[in-house]
């Protein structure tokens, strides 16, 4: 489970739908809701949760795409297994995990340095009270 | 509306508890007594009921004193209006339906148990006595014999625990159904999170003897901490590695699941935790069985 501190920017809600925008040090983030507990407010310091298995990888990335949550790091570690693999990537200090299949992190020929973009889909990004 | 405010020494499973309650109950709402075993849930609606005394405090329905430690006062259960339905239906079995709602009435009035049986959907069973009926029938005519008494509040102590899953579901929509037609002040103890949450206007949880919390099921049962709006709380049965990943086993209820977990959460847990486990509302698939 990733874990990073960040603080609410904006909350817009919709019809019981809620999108919040977050930053992060110098990463703004995006989370799909449905209704937010009372609690969350603007300025408010939150815990944003993801697992490693929503976390994806792209070396070279050019073009757009639709995932709101696009931070840039460097991989500090692989454990390659025979069909999952587990890439930590070093974001700002924070230390991302992503699980993705062995054959993506071949077919990438992803190695400890290399630069790399990850993806989270906002509607896969929970939110805690950090307490 | 039922104005409460007690206090009775208690003997729990781990010892003394001191059960203090003040609380005020609208007219008209369903309201649930939830919590574990052991903790007064039963006993509140005793003492609401005549049939137990707090050892201080008061109870008044509608500005009618039923109890005053400080005057003195206590009337006794027949004298308190009240209706209590108990998981184990004490029927009359030597009288027939019908008689088992006339002999509860305070006014006989044939056309009016008649009345209620057939809201109830009971009328066809009214010449059959007690023995002859299935459980979940037993506990309707219990209902329905303890709205005949014209309570003021309808007490319902784990009315539908003794019932299969699926009698206990019916009967459950059917629970809602009478005190919405009946325009009832129900109190029902439970700790079935699904019937109450089904079922309540107000849940008032209780914890030690005292109000844990108090408010509508959805504010109540949904996380307050976290925006997750698929959690469970479940018990982990088995943590195997897999690959560069771990799952975990948990049952939760009756069901028996498996999460993925990565290796620098699996070190904070162990066979035999109670864990929460939550995903967001967007995650899951539904299919019709």
């Amino acid at each position: 489970m990733n874990k990073i501190k960040a603080l609410i920017d904006t909350i817009e809600t919709h019809d019981g739908i809620t999108r919040v925008l977050l930053t992060s040090g110098k990463n703004k983030l995006t989370a799909i809701t449905l209704e937010l507990p009372t609690s969350f407010k603007i300025g408010s310091e939150v815990n944003v949760i993801f697992k490693e298995t929503e976390v994806g990888i792209a070396k070279n990335f050019k073009g757009e795409i639709s995932f709101s949550n696009l931070l840039q790091g460097t991989i500090l570690f692989l454990n390659k297994g025979k069909i999952l693999s587990k890439v930590n990537i070093d974001v700002d200090g924070i230390n991302i995990g992503s699980i993705i299949t062995t054959n993506a992190v071949e077919q990438l020929t992803l190695g400890l340095g290399d630069e790399v973009k990850i993806f989270i889909k906002a509607t896969e990004v929970s939110l805690e009270e950090a307490l | 509306m039922l104005e409460i405010s007690i206090s009775k020494k208690l003997l729990g499973a781990t010892g003394v508890i001191d059960f203090e309650l003040i609380c005020n109950f609208e007219k008209e709402e369903f309201w649930t007594i939830f919590g574990e075993s052991g903790i007064g849930k039963t006993t509140l609606l005793r003492m609401i009921a005549g049939l137990e005394t707090p050892d201080k405090g008061s109870i008044k329905m509608d500005g009618e004193v039923w109890f005053d430690s400080e005057k003195k006062i206590n009337l006794i259960p027949q004298k308190r209006k009240v209706g209590f339905v108990f998981q184990n239906y004490a029927l009359f079995e030597n009288m027939s339906v019908l008689q088992n709602l006339l002999f509860a009435q305070p006014h006989k009035n044939i056309s009016k148990a008649e009345e209620i049986l057939e809201a109830m959907g009971l009328l066809a069973l009214k010449e059959r006595v007690p023995n002859t009926l299935s459980g979940g029938q037993r506990q309707r005519v219990a209902l329905a014999r303890s709205i005949a008494q014209e309570p003021k509040i309808l007490l319902l102590d784990e009315p539908l625990s003794a019932l299969d899953a699926l009698t206990r579901s019916r009967l459950q929509d059917e629970l809602k159904k009478t005190h919405e037609i009946f325009k009832l002040t129900s109190l029902m103890v439970s700790h079935d999170r699904l019937e109450v949450f089904k079922l309540s206007d107000q849940v008032l949880w209780l914890k030690e003897g005292k109000i844990f919390q108090i408010g509508k099921p959805k504010e109540i049962f949904l996380s307050k901490t976290s925006s997750s709006k698929f959690s469970f709380e479940g018990e982990i049965l088995n943590i195997e590695k897999k690959d560069v990943i771990y799952v975990v086993t948990i049952g939760i209820d009756k069901q028996i699941v498996e999460v993925v977990v990565d290796e620098s959460e699996v070190q904070e847990l162990q066979v035999g935790n109670i864990i929460n486990v939550s995903t967001k509302a967007f995650a899951p698939i539904i299919k019709i069985r």
